[in-house]
């Protein structure tokens, strides 16, 4: 039999619209060296797209919290965009579908699609990977990758990097759970570029605006407390920078896109690599690429002012910072490392050289008391005569995340947060003894409040649908404050202790 | 001894029928103020899929009339002679999911109309 793959990225994934997905290119890339035909499906653009703003604004909040009821004609109208995505799956024939499911928020959509596509034809064989697919979900006592095994939509679920091993699957059709190791260095070096040859870009918007996303590593050298990076990828590991930098330059000439984001935790997270492709870049084709990507505030010891030089050099037009907080306290907890002195620093190099911002905001961290929240605004206010270059991201109100090292037993404890529901979705609600005015209405009217600045000041991010945000908060308030949920008791919990997505099997 | 009646099903939406044939109109039988002392009727004791039981929403997700064609809601006790329908997702766990997040009032039109 002659296997064809269908890959499929889902929503919800907040992908900003002219930025098309890494994992079906790579996927794609990966299968076609193994000589299997595949075709890429973008199901998360298509939601954006297809979906009406007030539809998209319920199913996004029961995608965050599905405790949340809709209603028939909202479920209807999300069933029918679904059924006419799975038809154009199938019409391709695929034996094979590939999903990738890269947090809880893409869960929901990979039950219905495995659904739609399983009962139409049984016989395609599901493979469900991503770092989505190990969460626990409390309510139903079981992971989610159980659930979907155990009942069948799907086959096979890989944890950790199946890069190496997934065209073995198209052989030996091997089912049930499994857990691989990390890649390493040299083998993150020898993935091949990925294959963009099914995305038509114009659905993208205009090509000169397109960036084509491109890994340089993966892991974080921090391990900030509210991140679950640690956890799903415990080793830091990058490609040398020529290595990168060809792989830009050659999709470069194959598509003549020249912009690039990198889906990196941080672009700067290895120097040492950074400067190599900085200077690669310099050296063979200047002037020509772009990049962005996200990065981290240093001290001036450990990034000078030339390696900004270098990185306007190789093309850097953009980053994204997890400044998180304006406190400097708030940040200390959060393990961020770096201090208002680092900060400043920073947003004075790059704005020095032109080089845009986009500061991560996380509203309500469990230790936030009103004065970090203040300090937070000030910030916000001292830039704002660079509203041209500084953007802010409002991230979200504060989430207590499964396998973050704050939702460790350790740390609930030391903050005196007894009653959440870590387990599955329902992180919102939670309450630190420590900090008893910062409840999820005040996370919220923060929230807002950021939210009003960064309108009023014209700094919010060109295109970033604020007002769907709030929506869907919303509804995530009213759910929560309505039905007295996220009480349940954390000693009833499963323990949250160090614990690594490689080796829970 | 309660018959078990188990079905092995394809993914979809199932519907399924219980009629109570026969019943004669004096297998009812009324004391002198009219209450029901005595009658013929079938009791669902549980439905459970995938091992699941999902009695508890039983009125959710079925369709029931009296001798006249009213709709009347049940919990599992049949004791009209007319077509007791109800409707099943599989797998069970879409079934669960569907059930907890449309309101109550929802729930059968979906199953029916999927």
């Amino acid at each position: 039999m002659i296997e064809k793959a269908a890959i499929v990225f889902l929503p919800w994934v907040a992908e900003y619209r002219n930025h098309p997905p890494l994992a079906p290119a790579l996927l794609k890339s990966i299968l076609h060296e193994s000589g299997i035909e595949s075709r890429t499906f973008d199901l998360n653009l298509k939601y954006q797209e297809q979906l009406d703003d007030s539809v998209q604004n319920t199913i996004t909040s029961w995608i965050f919290t599905p405790g949340i009821k809709i209603n028939s004609t909202v479920f209807k109208e999300y069933q029918m965009f679904l059924q006419y995505e799975a038809n154009k799956i199938l019409e391709f024939n695929p034996t094979v579908l590939l999903i990738s499911v890269f947090s809880h928020q893409s869960q929901r959509v990979a039950e219905d699609l495995c659904y739609l596509i399983k009962n139409k034809n049984p016989d395609i064989f599901v493979i469900a990977g991503g770092s989505g697919v190990h969460i626990y979900l409390n309510e139903y006592k079981q992971r989610w990758c159980d659930i979907m095994l155990n009942n069948n939509l799907v086959d096979t679920v890989l944890q950790g990097e199946g890069e190496h091993i997934i065209h073995k699957l198209f052989v030996d059709k091997k089912r049930g759970m499994i857990t691989l190791p990390q890649l390493d260095n040299d083998e993150l070096v020898d993935l091949p570029v990925p294959n963009f040859d099914d995305y038509v870009f114009s659905e993208y918007g205009d090509i000169k605006d397109i960036s084509l996303p491109i890994t340089a590593s993966k892991g974080c050298v921090r391990n900030c407390t509210f991140c679950d990076v640690a956890a799903i990828w415990p080793k830091f590991r990058y490609r040398r920078g020529k290595n990168v930098a060809d792989e830009m330059i050659g999709i470069y000439k194959k598509y003549g896109i020249n912009k690039f984001r990198f889906t990196d935790s941080l672009i700067n997270g290895g120097l040492k690599p950074f400067r190599d492709m900085n200077t690669y870049i310099v050296e063979n084709l200047p002037n020509v690429l772009e990049y962005n990507g996200q990065f981290i505030a240093r001290d001036s010891k450990s990034m000078p002012p030339s390696d900004f030089d270098l990185m306007k050099q190789g093309g850097c037009n953009k980053v994204w910072i997890g400044i998180e907080s304006g406190s400097e306290d708030v940040r200390n907890h959060m393990k961020k490392k770096f201090s208002d002195v680092d900060l400043h620093y920073t947003a004075e190099q790059l704005l020095e050289r032109n080089i845009t911002q986009y500061w991560n905001i996380i509203v309500g961290y469990p230790t936030e008391t009103e004065q970090d929240w203040q300090a937070s605004v000030n910030l916000i206010e001292r830039y704002r005569k660079y509203n041209h270059l500084i953007k802010i991201v409002p991230v979200g109100v504060f989430q207590l995340l499964q396998n973050t090292p704050i939702s460790k037993s350790a740390a609930l404890a030391e903050l005196e947060i007894e009653n959440h529901n870590i387990g599955g979705y329902t992180e919102y609600g939670w309450i630190s003894k420590l900090n008893p005015t910062n409840t999820l209405a005040s996370r919220v009217s923060r929230y807002k409040e950021l939210i009003e600045i960064i309108t009023e000041y014209n700094m919010f991010v060109p295109g970033e649908r604020l007002q769907a945000k709030l929506a869907v908060l919303e509804q995530q308030r009213n759910f929560y404050e309505e039905q007295d949920r996220n009480q349940i008791s954390v000693s009833e919990q499963p323990v949250q202790e160090p614990t690594n997505f490689y080796q829970m099997q | 001894m309660t018959p078990i009646l188990e079905f092995d099903a394809t993914f979809g939406i199932h519907q399924f029928s219980l009629c109570l044939f026969n019943k004669e109109p004096n297998d009812t039988v009324l004391d002198k103020k009219g209450n029901i002392i005595d009658d013929l009727y079938v009791i669902i004791e549980d439905i459970k899929i995938d091992n699941i039981s999902v009695l508890n929403n039983l009125s959710n997700f079925s369709e029931y009339t009296n001798n006249q064609g009213d709709k009347v809601e049940t919990y599992g006790y049949l004791s009209f002679p007319t077509e007791f329908k109800f409707w099943l997702q599989v797998p069970g766990y879409m079934f669960q999911r569907n059930m907890s997040l449309l309101n109550n009032n929802d729930v059968l039109g979906y199953l029916q109309n999927a």
